[in-house]
């Protein structure tokens, strides 16, 4: 009886491995945080001084994916900070568009 | 049987079929028998015969897509137009990245990259001034030669760049400074010092008007566009620019998408092309502008639109292996129904081959 259980047991972790495998490991992760994160998405082009709000959250990932990293950013590191260079512009996301751009699919490369 | 051994027994069993269910489909994934082959495209030194490829081969060269070498081969077999790449650390990354790309490729890909001057894939080995730092013609004659010097040397054929737009308001520092008059100028000074080098310029984004600040709660944006947001336009097609770009800006005034944002606009797309005959490339069509408006008629129909307009290049910067497969079997399939001229598509191949370098016969 037990050996079924077991069966039963290594059977639905390897489903999940699967499903998971199937859509995609950073898509899962993205939807999940993305589903269970309640704050509003929030992306911010960051020239020198001035800093202006890019509000099509999709544009926000296309940039943000063109860049080279992006790093923890801020004072609770909630939010990263995505550059090429330091002499270039910034685009400072919060979890929740990072969440999404993950689901979506991007190829953020996060540090 | 016991109730309780019976219902065990029935689990392992839906476990069983899920697992199958989830490795055919895993397995599946991988290798998707309609992803169209390369094969039989018959080629002889830099001339391609266009009647040798079939419909998804020659649908498959409208896309650029962002360029992972991972998948270097699917690109390759599915016969796919053209990469995008993001920034690198080095010139020898990019270095490696077009060769390893464009090595046994049956027709080479058109490969792009985004160099203007704040947005800039090269800027961690090599910044240039921002283009709202250019202050005269001469400057950005030298910038734009700078620019496709470098561009030339890695094996990247197209610049994404320059932005003629009059304003931005959001980075402050892609568009040129100054009226439209001046803006046109060190445009088009800008487009001569790019394509000297033989890197094709892509003025963008058509018809003006697309790096305002955009209500958030709207995400598809309504622009009144002048005459003098078409100038710069004009005096790139003037200077000679190969490529344009079109945005998402649903437009009224002096060009008129009738309600539906510019990219997938016959008239919009129609007014550029009235004296212009290089390559009509969209803005990333991922972008939510866009996204939404077909949020009620779907994907499908969008991409139909996007051919439809009147536009030579897709630009999928997130496209994955089902995402370019699939295009290729909507835009083929609207091909055989009709809905989509065969000859439309050839046009545009014909164009994308020539931007290459290659001839067509």
């Amino acid at each position: 009886m037990a050996t079924v259980r077991i069966l039963n047991l290594v059977l639905a972790i390897t489903a999940l491995a699967l499903f998971v495998n199937l859509i995609g490991a950073n898509r899962f992760t993205g939807e999940m945080v993305y589903s269970l994160d309640k704050s509003e998405p929030r992306c911010i082009v960051s020239n020198g001084d001035e800093q202006s709000p890019l509000t099509d959250l999709n544009e926000c990932c296309f940039m943000l994916q063109a860049q080279l990293a992006c790093s923890p950013y801020g004072i609770n590191s909630a939010d990263f900070a995505c550059s090429t260079s330091d002499l270039g512009l910034k685009y400072i996301a919060n979890q929740k568009t990072i969440s999404y751009c993950k689901s979506e699919g991007y190829r953020l490369k996060l540090k | 049987m016991k109730p309780h051994n019976k219902a065990d027994f029935i689990i392992t069993i839906l476990l069983s079929v899920l697992v199958a269910g989830l490795l055919f489909a895993n397995a599946n994934s991988y290798t998707d028998n309609s992803a169209p082959s390369n094969k039989n495209i018959a080629t002889n030194g830099d001339t391609v015969y266009l009647n040798s490829m079939t419909i998804e081969q020659k649908v498959a060269q409208m896309l650029i897509v962002y360029g992972d070498p991972d998948k270097r081969d699917f690109y390759q077999q599915s016969n796919i137009g053209g990469l995008f790449l993001t920034a690198l650390r080095t010139e020898s990354d990019f270095n490696w990245t077009t060769n390893f790309m464009q090595r046994d490729a049956k027709i080479p890909f058109l490969i792009s990259a985004d160099i203007e001057g704040c947005v800039n894939a090269f800027q961690n080995f090599r910044p240039y001034p921002f283009f709202s730092e250019i202050n005269s013609k001469n400057d950005a004659y030298a910038v734009g030669k700078a620019q496709g010097d470098l561009m030339a040397k890695l094996g990247i054929q197209i610049n994404f760049s320059p932005v003629v737009d009059l304003k931005d308001t959001i980075w402050k520092c892609r568009s040129f400074t100054g009226g439209a008059d001046e803006i046109a100028g060190k445009a088009s000074s800008y487009i001569s010092g790019l394509q000297s080098t033989g890197t094709i310029a892509t003025a963008k984004h058509y018809p003006g008007r697309t790096l305002d600040v955009k209500d958030p709660h709207k995400m598809t944006t309504i622009s009144e566009i002048k005459e003098s947001d078409l100038y710069p336009f004009e005096a790139s097609k003037n200077a000679g620019a190969k490529a344009v770009m079109v945005s998402h800006v649903i437009a009224s005034g002096a060009v008129d998408s009738e309600g539906r944002p510019s990219v997938v606009s016959r008239s919009a797309i129609s007014s550029l092309k009235k004296d212009f005959t290089g390559l009509v490339i969209t803005d990333d069509i991922n972008m939510l502008g866009l996204k939404n408006y077909y949020s009620k008629t779907g994907r499908d129909q969008m991409l139909i639109d996007l051919v439809l307009a009147g536009n030579d290049v897709i630009l999928d910067a997130l496209a994955g292996t089902d995402d370019i497969n699939h295009f290729i079997k909507v835009i083929s399939s609207a091909v055989r129904r009709g809905e989509i001229p065969e000859k439309h598509i050839d046009v545009s191949v014909t164009k994308i081959l020539k931007a290459k370098g290659l001839k067509v016969a």
